[in-house]
């Protein structure tokens, strides 16, 4: 018994101390921060898978001129407070060029909050606009803004001549941010939105905002779904024969969301919002080529969420590549990443620009067996 | 405003107020017999969805799950009452109360170590189909609710009225040092009432989970509400609580309907403050029986 609390005790300090083995001199080591236990380890995690099949594509072409990369990557264990804790420890340790954080937003800005302060150059891949804006010197997002994904839905629901269009988000600070910018978008496009409703992560009961949803008679239905509820709104969408176009938030569609809901197939032809690194499989030219070999390297065919961290690893390759190893070195060389292609698009940043991919990475996927291919 | 509509806020809102109800009569029957404010009553419906759910996504035949998610609140309550309340019978409100709310972390905590976060759903009993009630379209699996709802109650009804063991778990409820010299065992009735109230509590998941989904933290928001209309019934009677928790249901829904989504909450818990001020004695009156029930 002793033993086994022994174990479990090595174990929990392994996690909090790291889950790489510590680096050789020679190496050259990436500092990283996941959220790989906690609530948030079902998305982040294959974010990490992502990160760490490009190192290890990279270390077998050879390092970075004939040099290891090490990636050091400490768990945030979901949670801001430890995500700010081991980011000091990162820091501290003179042998990290750059950080990659693979966490969600709210950990991220906290991380963004001290990121000037500590001057090691920090790329994060989260969505959310505040994490760009107003931009911090040392934090870059790799994935495009929430508003990216918001232009897209609105250009692409006027393109098919949808003009009223009703939403259904959290009452969340992230969920509202959403709303916003959908009405912002919606507005200056000339679509009406018809009906506007929110509900809280708790709720059990959505028949109230779908029946007003369903009253209102709009072209096309948008749900940007975070967590658990997501089975239960779409079982409620088919029971109350909202029979109208819709499209759901990405991170809705896992495993558990298919099984909730009866299987994959039930889902077909729903649409939704997300960055082209999850519709790389239906893809051709180099984005194909990338998607291939993330593919290859991971041993199973590349999520959104893998290639996501994929491309944060070539975005921070490409960064250490054409610099000359040193932390500012790494960040001017951030600043100047022009049109850098990658599975999910085009990545820019500049002086002041810390976004990253724009709405040219995020296209409208019809989802198809389970796989999101691009919408016409 | 038309009847098709209304009809889909209200029967809507009448299913989720079943849940709260079978919820709200655990919290009355427990505070009567044993004098504390059972706050994990919630987590039992989290229990009996998830472990149903949990089961089923394993291949366990259906019938099986929802047996063993009842048996297995039954159990839970069972142990609640000898670990945490029997030991604390004699402590402060407060202290009980605490010690309520700790049980439902624990059971909260564990829930998530074992069934992890993402939440569990299940199809319907028979099938995820509608059918049409006065224009509005229901879920199949709300007969179920409805019918496990009205089949609890009716046997609650029965027994506290009718039977032996009813008129026992009474008369601890109204005095329980009369009961004592009466030869009535307290004790085992506190026991019989956390154990039928975690049946019951998970029986409201079982039935509950295919329209809902289950998750680690789904009970909190059932046992607010089982809590708020055990308050409006009173906390004195296991059908007034049950009325009044059909009707925050309902409530609650047409709120969110008619109102907004966004002051569904606040129509709701407007309300409660509203029939608490003005009708501060029904909580006070149920609260003389709990604190009268306490000390035994």
């Amino acid at each position: 018994m002793s033993g086994l609390i022994l174990r479990m005790a090595a174990g929990v300090v392994l996690l909090t101390i790291g889950l790489a083995p510590a680096a050789r001199a020679e190496d050259l080591v990436i500092g990283g921060i996941g959220s790989m236990t906690g609530v948030a380890a079902s998305f982040d995690r294959a974010v990490v898978e992502g990160i760490q099949a490009y190192i290890k594509v990279w270390n077998m072409q050879g390092g970075f001129k004939g040099r290891h990369v090490n990636l050091q990557l400490l768990d945030d264990e979901s949670n801001a407070a430890t995500a700010v804790t081991v980011y000091r420890k990162l820091v501290e340790d003179k042998s990290v060029g750059i950080i990659i954080a693979a966490s969600p937003s709210q950990t991220l800005l906290a991380i963004k909050a001290i990121a000037d302060d500590y001057r090691v150059p920090t790329i994060g891949s989260a969505t959310v606009v505040q994490l760009a804006v107003p931009p911090a010197k040392y934090f870059f997002r790799s994935l495009p803004g929430t508003d990216a994904y918001m232009l897209t839905l609105i250009n692409w629901v006027k393109a098919h001549g949808w003009m009223k269009l009703a939403i259904l988000n959290p009452s969340s600070a992230a969920g509202q941010s959403e709303a916003g910018l959908l009405k912002k978008d919606a507005a200056a496009a000339g679509v009406q939105i018809v009906a506007a409703e929110r509900y809280n992560d708790t709720d059990t009961n959505f028949t109230a905002q779908l029946v007003n949803i369903r009253n209102a008679r709009p072209d096309f239905f948008y749900c940007g779904i975070i967590g658990g509820p997501s089975v239960t709104i779409f079982k409620q969408v088919k029971q109350l024969h909202l029979t109208m176009p819709i499209a759901l938030h990405s991170s809705a569609f896992n495993p558990n969301f298919y099984r909730g809901i009866g299987g994959v197939k039930e889902a077909d032809g729903v649409y939704s919002p997300v960055e082209r690194g999850g519709m790389a499989g239906s893809a051709s030219g180099l984005v194909a080529k990338l998607y291939k070999e993330a593919s290859d390297a991971m041993g199973h065919p590349a999520t959104n969420l893998n290639t996501a961290g994929w491309d944060t690893a070539m975005i921070v390759a490409h960064a250490i590549e054409t610099s000359n190893d040193t932390r500012q070195g790494i960040l001017v060389a951030l600043e100047n990443t022009q049109d850098l292609p990658v599975i999910g698009g085009l990545v820019s940043y500049g002086p002041s620009d810390r976004r990253g991919k724009d709405e040219r990475s995020v296209g409208i996927g019809r989802l198809t067996d389970g796989h999101f291919v691009e919408a016409k | 405003m038309d009847l098709a509509t209304f009809a889909q806020f209200a029967l809507s809102g009448l299913t989720t107020g079943c849940v709260y109800a079978l919820v709200a009569i655990g919290f009355v029957l427990c505070a009567n017999v044993s004098g504390i404010v059972n706050f994990a009553q919630g987590e039992y419906v989290m229990v009996g969805g998830i472990v149903t759910a949990g089961l089923a996504s394993l291949a366990v035949p259906l019938p099986v799950a929802i047996l063993v998610a009842v048996f297995l609140g039954g159990v839970f309550g069972f142990l609640q009452e000898r670990v945490t309340v029997a030991p604390v019978r004699r402590a402060p409100m407060f202290l009980q109360a605490t010690v309520a709310l700790g049980v439902a972390v624990v059971i909260q905590s564990a829930a998530l170590i074992v069934w992890g976060k993402d939440p569990y759903g299940l199809s319907g009993f028979v099938g995820d189909d509608v059918f049409v009630l006065l224009g509005a379209y229901l879920p199949l699996q709300a007969l179920f609710v409805w019918g496990a709802t009205a089949a609890f109650v009716g046997a609650a009804f029965y027994l506290l009225k009718f039977t032996e063991l009813g008129r026992a778990i009474r008369a601890v409820a109204i005095n329980p040092g009369a009961a004592t010299m009466m030869g009535i065992k307290t004790g085992r009735m506190s026991m019989l009432v956390f154990a039928a109230s975690g049946a019951a509590g998970a029986l409201a998941g079982v039935v509950i989970v295919p329209i809902t989904s289950a998750s680690w933290d789904s009970g909190l928001e059932f046992g607010v509400k089982g809590f708020t209309g055990a308050i409006i019934g009173g906390f004195h009677s296991p059908f007034w609580a049950t009325a009044a928790a059909l009707g925050l249901g309902v409530l609650e829904s047409l709120a969110a309907g008619y109102v907004s989504s966004e002051a569904k909450d606040i129509v709701t818990y407007g309300v409660l403050l509203a029939y608490l001020m003005i009708r501060g004695g029904a909580f006070l009156r149920g609260r003389r029986v709990v604190a009268s029930t306490g000390g035994h």
